[in-house]
């Protein structure tokens, strides 16, 4: 099949966002472009419209190659749940939790089926791939069970382009270890090389250039500056640039097993809307609004918050009029109260924890995770104007309302495929 | 205050716009149309693309990815 792979010498090279350039630049040609990187290890995921979990950048590469992004052009994504455990994601559904160990022993040979079928699914509805592989490709105690990098342009049978990061220095012991280290076979099929991070003035590296192509026989495609302030959010960032100080100051909590961060990013494109990350209770100010996103463990960054005494500040901050915003595990946490019968989110069955209290509902985790695609519109009740939205959910819990409190009501309607629902977002106005 | 499961919600250009203009509003500053993003990123990918094209040889890469090669 067409393609190009592009690999790393290390992690966050910049593969993804060279590889994301390139999807716009092959359907500007005219080829119907796919992006596809076998495995993912992140906790910013993507929802596919059928309402399937993909890595973050796989699904930005699809709209830069202006297609729908599906689970095939990212078939396995890790979430990690702890420093030991990932989440295995396999076709955009939660497969299993497994321990580093277990994954590379009893996983590898499913991997690889994945990825076989994902290839030849694109492989029938694109002209062409752009593949993106993770980390090095020469890790050597994990090569015999790659399923990212050179084991997958075999499967593809489609070039590759090394690229590697100057920024940090050691870019020719890079190249050329990395090159010396791949078998003889392997590394035929490099055909070329970039290199990003570039700062100051290319002609001056033009000796290098030569020296790289004289030793290892492979052409250097290009030397790319430094990108900066580029709103495009890469594999795992999003970089908040700094904005004018007269505007709107919105303080984001930053949790620790924080996901689905994209949450944010609309804001990046408002000029006068200033994003400011609040780990600490001294950094929480005076915000014209509080985000709490989504986490992965809701309860642990609930205690967490507690610990730091951020609670206190939130809970202040709305008794003085503070707008306040949760979603998905920040909603939970506004919760009276938080109940994990099934260990679900703890991993201690019957575990219970008291919420922020901020909102009249209880939360209860289950085992079964619902990831679904929506689309409604704001409640008449509200107390906002009507206004269609849509979105998508992704969570464990059930959050209901324990009793009347006129002050709160409904947020939106909400509809899916599945059934008319009356979604349980709530607002106090 | 509001809790909600929906993720992207503020991604809803107009919902955004009420949200923000609500909260300009709060603070005396002037309220604001809607900016529709999905125009926004468009312009990016092609930006990165335009960046691309200028400092890598773009032609090579093209013919990698179109030419098999034993």
């Amino acid at each position: 099949m067409k393609g190009i792979m592009f690999q790393g010498t290390a992690s966050d090279v910049g593969k993804s966002l060279i590889a994301t350039g390139f999807c716009r630049i092959f359907s500007d040609l005219g080829y119907k472009t796919a992006p596809f990187k076998s495995q993912n290890m992140s906790n910013n995921s993507y929802v596919t419209m059928d309402g399937k979990e993909i890595g973050r950048a796989q699904g930005i590469q699809a709209e830069a190659a202006r297609t729908e992004a599906t689970v095939y052009m990212n078939p396995i994504l890790l979430k990690p749940r702890n420093d030991i455990h990932s989440e295995v994601v396999l076709f955009g559904k939660s497969f299993k939790t497994y321990s580093g160990q277990d994954y590379r022993t009893s996983f590898y040979e499913q991997g690889l089926k994945a990825i076989e079928t994902s290839l030849s699914v694109l492989q029938s509805q694109y002209d062409l791939l752009v593949i993106e592989g993770a980390g090095s490709p020469v890790e050597v105690n994990l090569k015999d069970r790659d399923l990212v990098n050179m084991k997958v342009a075999e499967m593809a049978d489609i070039p590759v382009i090394l690229v590697t990061d100057i920024e940090r220095g050691g870019v020719f012991a890079s190249i050329v270890g990395t090159l010396a280290l791949l078998s003889p076979h392997e590394r035929k099929r490099v055909k070329g090389i970039i290199i990003n991070k570039f700062r100051g003035d290319v002609a001056l590296f033009q000796s290098g250039i030569e020296w790289i192509e004289t030793q290892t026989g492979v052409k250097v495609l290009g030397v790319l500056p430094y990108l900066h302030n580029h709103q495009i959010d890469g594999e795992d960032s999003l970089s908040i640039r700094g904005k004018a100080a007269d505007g709107l100051d919105i303080a984001v909590i930053r949790l620790p097993y924080i996901s689905n961060y994209t949450d944010i990013e609309p804001f990046l494109f408002e000029d006068d809307v200033t994003i400011r990350w609040v780990e600490h209770r001294e950094q929480f100010g005076h915000p014209d609004a509080v985000i709490i996103p989504g986490t992965r463990s809701t309860i642990h960054d609930l205690k967490v918050l507690k610990e730091r005494r951020l609670d206190q500040a939130i809970v202040r901050y709305v008794k003085s009029g503070g707008t306040v915003v949760g979603i998905c595990g920040g909603y939970q946490m506004l919760s009276e109260k938080l109940y994990d019968p099934y260990g679900a989110d703890t991993g201690i069955r019957g575990y219970e924890e008291e919420g922020l209290g901020l909102l009249p509902v209880h939360t209860t985790f289950f085992v079964s995770k619902k990831t679904v695609r929506m689309k409604g519109t704001i409640h008449p009740k509200s107390g906002y104007p009507m206004s269609g939205i849509q979105g998508y959910e992704i969570h464990t819990g059930i959050t209901k309302k324990v009793r009347d409190d006129h002050r709160c009501c409904l947020f939106s309607f909400m509809k899916t495929e599945e059934r008319q629902m009356d979604g349980f977002n709530t607002i106090i106005p | 205050m509001i809790g909600t499961y929906i993720h992207h919600l503020f991604h809803n250009d107009e919902w955004r716009t009420i949200w923000l203009n609500h909260l300009r509003r709060k603070k005396g500053l002037p309220e604001k149309d809607p900016l529709y993003i999905t125009a926004k990123k468009d312009e990016q990918y092609d930006r990165l693309a335009d960046y691309i094209r200028t400092y890598i040889d773009v032609d090579a890469v093209v013919k990698l990815a179109t030419e098999k090669e034993g």
